[in-house]
């Protein structure tokens, strides 16, 4: 399915599935891909923009990160008189650039180095809905506009439920957005 | 006399909230270090009882926590 997916859409799947694994998330859910969105300079990102949502807006949204940060992890270490950057430099020394790397909380599976984070049921419903967004507007692939609006589809989907809360919170609903999108974006058949 | 700044410093180091918080930092930087040790030994050859030797725990402790995600793991030698 990735093949059918523009760069820009490729590049939000990844910059979720980092971004989860980085907060130390066990999945990657559709505020992460939402997040991911607000990143780059694709037409879902420009749309948000419009419509007043960051990265700060969403990272607000997706609330403190499970594990600290490297930045804070080297500030507690301090406390104790451990200087991270000289053990990450001799690490580096002997073993070459990025040796020391962080070891994700979640447990790793038997395919991969290191935890690839699995999907949530909401973050597969929203390939889903943005595959349909997709064939809907006769897009020859699948593009970050569509994976936006494939998360509003969600959000609606469950209209008590904590994502169309969030989205609504940012202030986004799926009529304005798509609008946004297409005005963005004329096309012969909308 | 103490300053006020190095109360300051003082109380924070016998704060159990940092002090716990850096523990935890610490055992993440061991994870990281354990890691990339166990795997230059593999890379190097060592056999996992070699390994397990060194860290002083058992084959099958340092088996189960890195055998699947180390170059070199495709042995169980």
């Amino acid at each position: 399915m990735l093949e059918r997916f523009t760069a820009d859409a490729r590049k939000v799947v990844v910059v979720a599935k980092t971004k989860a694994a980085e907060r130390g998330d066990a999945s990657v859910g559709p505020l992460h891909l939402l997040s991911a969105l607000t990143t780059g300079d694709s037409v879902a990102t420009r749309v948000l923009a419009d419509l007043g949502v960051d990265t700060a807006a969403v990272d607000r949204e997706l609330g403190p990160a499970s594990e600290p940060t490297e930045a804070e992890d080297a500030e507690l270490l301090r406390s104790l008189g451990i200087d991270l950057d000289e053990i990450r430099r001799r690490a580096e020394g002997s073993f070459g650039e990025g040796a020391l790397q962080r070891v994700p909380a979640a447990p790793r599976g038997p395919l991969n180095r290191f935890a690839r984070s699995p999907f949530t049921d909401d973050a597969k419903r929203t390939l889903v809905e943005s595959l349909k967004e997709a064939r809907a507007s006769h897009a020859s692939q699948l593009g970050s506009e569509h994976l936006l609006l494939g998360i509003l589809r969600v959000g609606d989907s469950n209209p008590r439920g904590p994502l169309r809360k969030t989205l609504g919170a940012l202030g986004l609903d799926y009529p304005t957005t798509r609008q946004q999108i297409q005005s963005r974006q004329p096309r012969a058949s909308a | 006399m103490t300053t006020a700044p190095q109360l300051a410093a003082a109380a924070d180091s016998s704060d159990p909230h940092t002090g716990l918080r850096a523990v935890a930092a610490l055992r993440r930087l061991l994870e990281q270090l354990e890691a990339l040790q166990v795997d230059n030994a593999r890379q190097n050859g060592w056999s996992w009882q070699e390994i397990a030797a060194a860290l002083g725990v058992s084959r099958q402790a340092v088996h189960k926590k890195h055998a699947r995600h180390t170059r070199g793991s495709s042995s169980n030698a």
